[in-house]
């Protein structure tokens, strides 16, 4: 796969497996080999949705990815105000064509793991099925606890498959599930990826770093954090206001206002695109400014950091 | 595109080596400055349009046939140049892909790539090579999917897995190198393979360039210029074979040797793996040396 960060993919199949849960295939527009994903990996998908202007940008994740026949995902239906998933089961039909990024994996199985433990709760269940998947076909020992609502324990146990001999738990609820005593009970060497509600995350982390893990063993789902909120932009010598958008960077909104500010590295690297600032608080992203200039909130990375309010004006 | 190879060129010896003018002209000269420290010149690998150096995912010119021999020589000198442990069987393979539909893609000319399936037909007209294969099956290939792939492209390559917040080099080939030692690199963390590199650690170039590295993403390569000074054109100046090659006339105060001073540039285009994405290919490209 050369360098094309947008796909074009066609519901290849969809079908409800249960009341709130939607199974949906793709597969390239153009029927060519789509790019790899390796387990963990999610694509951010263009979702119409009434009442917005622009398409949402939704990530899920990969159930599994088959260069041949596509990119499986599992959609919950959520609340209705979060109008992508509501999309996905209320209007997607196989042919429908959609715009995706390319595959980006930010919750990756870790190549020395000498054990595998999995906690989902929920729909979090989607990234443990392809690890699950990978492990299998890796040979690496594995444990698997998936909290689900009681209605749901059926479909997963089924989505799961589990062999004889493999440690699969299904907990209907948090109230079988005891954090403490399944990472206490661990070998060395284990790595724990949790996915699911924040809370669930937060109380593994906790307990994790409560029996003495190391934080590098210790993994939970990440989407990334690209954009932001929206803020607008004040150009202290002119006063040209200049908005950015929520899925574009200070850079991107300058450059399409016709301002060049020069940029090298567009990753918080190299520092070549910094600009001063005159007012305004930052939420600085970068890995080159020093904590006193970080402190200071003189100077900004537009590539990456962002206003941490709705304004900010640039000395320029 | 079509491109006049050299295939008689050597890189020792003799030394029967030059740069047509066509080939200094497409060169990505950079000289901004007049002078030079270590720094973060990374950036996104945007194609230039205009031809030149930039305008492929893995640059092609008229050295390659010539090239690709003399890596093969020092692998059948040394075989430890490739090396891959492994867990980055899959790094291997997403290699072989990316440089396959790279190569067939911007090289209509020269290499073609036609599948059905998992049956794969390669084929790479300046080397007269024609492979059919089953992509993921290793017996399939004359050698490991990552040697066989690397012994056709220009510039060293290593295959870095993302763990524990760095980068570890898990895997390589190095046939061109300035002076580092896959053998003895292999499976050491980013911070670790740059050690020796002097002044750059304390200001803080590594851990910015590991940051920008961890961050780039499938579907979005990543480039840097960097130069290294020869007094030949020899590409294999390795620490395995300094006796070979430091012992010899390596100032430019000689009046014989000054006219054999050659000049080396690197592109290291930087892209994830793709399967598992979070490994990263590493191709540093040696591009032009002249005299
Ligand atoms: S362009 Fe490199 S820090 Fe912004």
């Amino acid at each position: 796969m050369r360098d094309q960060p947008v796909l074009s993919l066609r519901v290849a199949a969809a079908e409800a497996i249960a009341p709130t849960l939607r199974r949906v295939s793709l597969r390239a527009a153009d029927g060519a080999r789509l790019p790899p994903a390796a387990a963990g990996a999610h694509i951010t998908l263009s979702l119409p949705a009434s009442g917005h202007a622009r398409p949402l940008k939704n990530a899920y994740t990969l159930v599994s990815a088959d260069l041949e026949h596509g990119y499986t995902l599992i959609v919950r239906r959520t609340d209705p105000t979060r109008g992508g998933s509501q999309h996905i089961h209320e209007a997607l039909a196989v042919g429908d064509v959609l715009e995706a990024s390319v595959p980006h994996n930010l919750f990756a199985l870790h190549s020395q793991a000498k054990k595998v433990l999995m906690i989902g709760g929920g729909i979090g269940i989607t990234p443990l099925l392809a690890f699950i998947a990978a492990l299998r076909a890796r040979g690496t020992r594995f444990e698997l606890h998936q909290i689900c609502n009681s209605a749901d324990l059926r479909v997963f146990a089924a989505l799961i498959g589990a062999q004889p001999g493999e440690a699969v738990h299904l907990h209907a609820g948090r109230s079988t599930f005891d954090a403490a005593v399944v990472l206490g009970a661990q070998p060395l060497g284990t790595h724990v990826y949790s996915c699911g509600p924040a809370a669930l995350m937060d109380a593994i982390a906790a307990q994790a770093a409560a029996l003495g893990w190391p934080a590098s063993h210790v993994h939970r789902e990440d989407f990334g954090a690209a954009g932001g909120e929206p803020f607008t932009l004040t150009i202290g010598t002119s006063g040209a206001r200049i908005t950015v958008a929520a899925d574009q960077t200070m850079l991107e909104a300058l450059e399409a206002a016709g301002i060049d500010a020069g940029s090298l590295c567009r990753g918080g690297a190299c520092g070549v695109c910094a600009l001063p600032v005159r007012a305004g608080e930052l939420e600085h992203r970068d890995h080159y400014l020093s904590a006193d200039e970080r402190q200071s909130g003189a100077v900004v990375m537009p590539c990456v950091s962002r206003a941490r309010g709705d304004s900010l004006v640039l000395d320029i | 595109m079509t491109i006049a190879f050299k295939p008689d060129e050597t890189f020792r010896g003799d030394f029967r080596y030059a740069n047509s003018p066509a080939a200094i002209l497409r060169f990505p000269f950079p000289f901004d400055q007049d002078s030079y420290m270590y720094g973060i010149n990374m950036e996104p690998h945007t194609r230039s349009t205009m031809g030149g150096a930039f305008a492929a995912a893995f640059d092609v010119d008229e050295h390659y046939v010539a090239e690709c021999a003399e890596r093969a020589a020092v692998l059948a000198a040394d075989p430890g140049r490739c090396q891959v442990l492994p867990h980055m069987v899959e790094a291997e393979w997403d290699t072989l892909e990316l440089i396959m539909e790279s190569l067939s893609a911007d090289y209509p000319e020269h290499f073609t790539l036609e599948r059905e399936g998992d049956d794969w037909i390669w084929t790479n007209r300046p080397l007269s090579l024609h492979q059919r294969f089953r992509f993921g099956d290793p017996s399939s290939l004359p050698q490991s999917p990552f040697e066989y792939i690397a012994r056709q492209a220009q510039g060293d390559f290593t295959l870095q897995d993302q763990r524990d917040g760095t980068l570890y080099m898990d895997g390589g080939i190095a046939t061109t190198q300035a002076d580092w030692s896959l053998s003895f690199d292999l499976g050491m963390t980013f911070h670790e393979w740059h050690g020796p590199v002097p002044l750059a650690h304390q200001k803080g170039v590594f851990d910015r360039a590991l940051s920008y590295l961890m961050r780039v993403r499938y579907g979005h390569p990543a480039r840097r210029l960097n130069w290294t000074m020869t007094v030949h054109p020899r590409l294999d100046t390795s620490p395995e074979n300094y006796p070979v090659w430091g012992a010899g006339p390596h100032h430019f105060d000689g009046g014989q040797h000054r006219r054999d001073a050659a000049f080396a540039g690197r592109i290291a285009d930087i892209l994830p793996a793709a399967a598992l994405e979070r490994a990263a290919v590493l191709h540093p490209r040696l591009s032009c040396q002249h005299r």
